[in-house]
């Protein structure tokens, strides 16, 4: 697999950024404060060509995916380290929106690992079809959040297929998804070995969505439950690693989705420190050195993370330091502008407090800030 | 510099550093001992740092930055000690003039010299109206100060000196790139430093036991270790980033020394916590470097602020 931003000129790349700072700074900047309130993302914003160019992102070339460069006319796949450099762009505009545009979203790293060719060919290429698609990802449930293996939700083998029975909870755009990966467990004495994942399409018989989440923050994404009551999901929707097992699949597919989510995440973070540091600039005439130097440190942070991931090397100990770095800075970024600019920036619908909101989850999702330190302390590599 | 010479150096300022970590308790109770630094010539690493890397430092900056990090976890000190001449060459470089082989480390205001050397003459800077002069002091009456750390170095501070030859004229301009690129190698020293307390303290933390487990499964422990290292990494990246691409303004190097300055606290104090009773025994290296990251900080401060007070306009 090539890395994009080896391969390419960063010319290339600055390009596509602009034009994604353009669509953040002038299609999901204003419409951030319609969305936070309805939770829904304004049609003119699904409309624009660079929703359809985010939906169909990530699914590899092979099936009609990546990301078209504007100068070379040539397309490139796109792997975390472009992808991070959009994402950051686009979360400067908003974070809720970025995080309910269209696109497989956490399902793409996990169909892409343990799909076989029917099953990738089947979800993967349909982003490049159709416009204003969602895929989604259901693992959390209301006693299991970072201690996955805990879950309750159930399959159970019947003819032809599996049984689903259990409630998944804070599914990102699981209001809008045409299909979610679902993990269950077919056997709960047996902890993380015992977990299977399914993709579950929302026709299927069983399956509905439940309670919209009543957030703080971050509500144009669209988190909801997900109820499965008697679902029936055929054997063909099984996911199995190469080699055939189901429980590999069920095991490293969460944690695949996480490498890949929790880079995207710090991303994120750093877009929502920028979007501050901007906006006292542009608007309030204030240049913050030390926050501008924390976003750099950001920014350099979740570019070594998504390096490593391209390269397929050993990732977890860099994406936790830049998980647990960017989520602070983030929270501290929003903290300190609504310190510097005061009262103003407290009134709903202002810039600041919709970011504040927004922040704080960043911390919380894809393992809390304190299981990512957990994991650096017992990761750290004396000769790193 | 041809890439691969500067790679193949790598190693052995690696094994270099480990040999200097090996004799570092030893160091800490005797004193440094002399031949390390002879082993560190016949090693080459100081001819080819003299005529290639230090002499040019744009030269290949990003290796610099990875030879002195690689020697500063062993001792920040002794790194100080060992690349004495550091400061000279990057004066040279912007001064574009050869300057008397004497060591020299600018800090705290005055004149701070390795003691040892002053019976060569001392180099100091001095500023008259805005133009600075670099002089070469013949006879000099020094104090030795003993400081809280580093005391290896010898610090003195310079009462008086009977002639003084100047040698070369600069304006506040060069002074405070000088002070830059002086600063961000005393940055380096420093990371280094953190890396050592980390590598220290982690270490420790899995070998201790209490209460039947190592001291890094309790909680408690373990935030204490990532908040170290959630510290360490991002200057490092930043760092490493100012090293490749050359690319840094004043107003970004006061902010990471601001930022360093207030890590430092933290790391060594919390490495000599996790330690407990040990860390603060002279046993274990650690109470030595939360001593000398003191000294290494105010000297940080006193720099950062000659090249804020010159980077601003004269008055006249």
């Amino acid at each position: 697999m090539h890395n994009p931003t080896q391969n390419n000129s960063s010319s290339d790349f600055d390009e596509l950024r602009q034009e994604a700072r353009h669509f953040a700074m002038n299609y999901i900047r204003p419409a951030a404060a319609q969305a936070d309130k309805t939770g829904m993302i304004p049609t003119h914003v699904l409309d624009h060509p660079w929703a359809d160019i985010l939906c169909s992102a990530y699914v590899p070339r092979r099936y009609g995916g990546g990301v078209l460069l504007p100068k070379k006319n040539e397309r490139v796949e796109c792997l975390s380290s472009l992808s991070i450099l959009l994402t950051e762009e686009l979360s400067a505009g908003d974070p809720g929106i970025t995080c309910g545009l269209p696109g497989p979203s956490l399902a793409f790293p996990v169909l892409l690992e343990f799909g076989n060719d029917w099953q990738k060919e089947e979800y993967l290429s349909r982003f490049c079809r159709k416009k204003n698609l969602w895929g989604a990802f259901a693992i959390t449930e209301n006693t299991s959040g970072t201690d996955a293996a805990a879950m309750k939700t159930t399959a159970k083998k019947v003819d032809g297929g599996y049984v689903l029975n259990g409630t998944k909870c804070f599914v990102t755009n699981g209001t809008r998804a045409d299909f979610v990966i679902v993990f269950a467990t077919v056997n709960s004495d047996l902890k993380q070995f015992g977990q299977r994942a399914f993709i579950v399409e929302k026709k299927f018989p069983g399956y509905k969505t439940g309670t919209i989440e009543k957030m703080m923050g971050l509500r144009a994404s669209g988190i909801c439950e997900i109820i499965l009551d008697d679902c029936f999901v055929p054997e063909s929707h099984l996911l199995k690693s190469k080699d055939g097992k189901a429980s590999v699949a069920g095991f490293k597919g969460a944690t695949s989705a996480w490498d890949f989510f929790r880079i995207e995440v710090s991303a994120i973070s750093v877009g929502i420190a920028r979007a501050i540091l901007t906006e006292l600039e542009e608007q309030y005439g204030i240049v913050d050195f030390d926050l501008k130097r924390d976003v750099t440190m950001g920014r350099l942070l979740c570019q070594k993370a998504a390096l490593a991931h391209d390269q397929k090397l050993k990732s977890d100990y860099s994406v936790s330091i830049a998980k647990a770095f960017a989520a602070k800075l983030a929270m501290d970024a929003c903290v300190k502008g609504i310190r510097i600019v005061g009262n103003e920036s407290l009134v709903e619908g202002h810039l600041f407090e919709r970011l504040f909101r927004a922040a704080k989850v960043f911390n919380i999702l894809e393992g809390t800030g304190e299981i990512h330190r957990e994991h650096i302390a017992t990761s750290f590599n004396l000769s790193s | 510099m041809d890439q691969n010479i500067i790679t193949e150096y790598l190693g052995p300022v690696q094994n270099f550093s480990l040999e200097l970590r090996r004799n570092f308790l030893r160091a800490q109770m005797t004193g440094f001992p002399p031949d390390l630094y002879r082993r560190f010539k016949e090693l080459g690493i100081d001819e080819i740092l003299n005529t290639g890397l230090l002499k040019n430092v744009c030269l290949a900056p990003n290796y610099l930055f990875r030879i002195i990090l690689i020697l500063a976890q062993t001792d920040g000190e002794a790194t100080l000690l060992l690349l004495s001449h550091l400061p000279r060459f990057i004066l040279e470089s912007h001064l574009g003039v050869k300057l008397p082989s004497t060591r020299f480390y600018p800090c705290q205001g005055n004149l701070i010299s390795h003691g040892e050397e002053t019976s060569d003459g001392v180099l100091y800077i001095e500023r008259k109206g805005a133009s600075f002069y670099v002089k070469k002091a013949n006879q000099v009456r020094t104090k030795l100060t003993p400081y809280i750390g580093f005391n290896e170095l010898k610090l003195r501070n310079l009462n008086s000196c009977q002639s003084a030859q100047t040698l070369a004229e600069m304006t506040s301009k060069t002074y405070c790139q000088f002070l830059q690129e002086l600063i961000l190698f005393y940055d380096v020293i420093f990371l280094g430093m953190f890396k050592a307390s980390l590598n220290y303290a982690h270490d420790y933390a899995k070998q201790r036991m209490t209460f039947g487990k190592p001291i890094i499964k309790h909680q408690a422990i373990s935030q204490k270790i990532a908040d170290m290292a959630l510290f360490y990494e991002p200057i490092y990246e930043y760092l490493n980033y100012f090293f490749e691409t050359k690319d840094i303004n004043l107003d970004e190097l006061l902010s990471l020394n601001k930022f360093i300055c207030d890590c430092a606290d933290t790391v060594f104090q919390e490495a000599v916590q996790i330690l407990g009773g040990h860390g603060y025994l002279q046993d274990h290296p650690i109470e030595k470097w939360m001593r000398d990251a003191q000294v290494l900080k105010i000297s940080l401060i006193n720099l950062m602020e000659q090249v804020h007070f010159n980077a601003q306009p004269d008055p006249k």
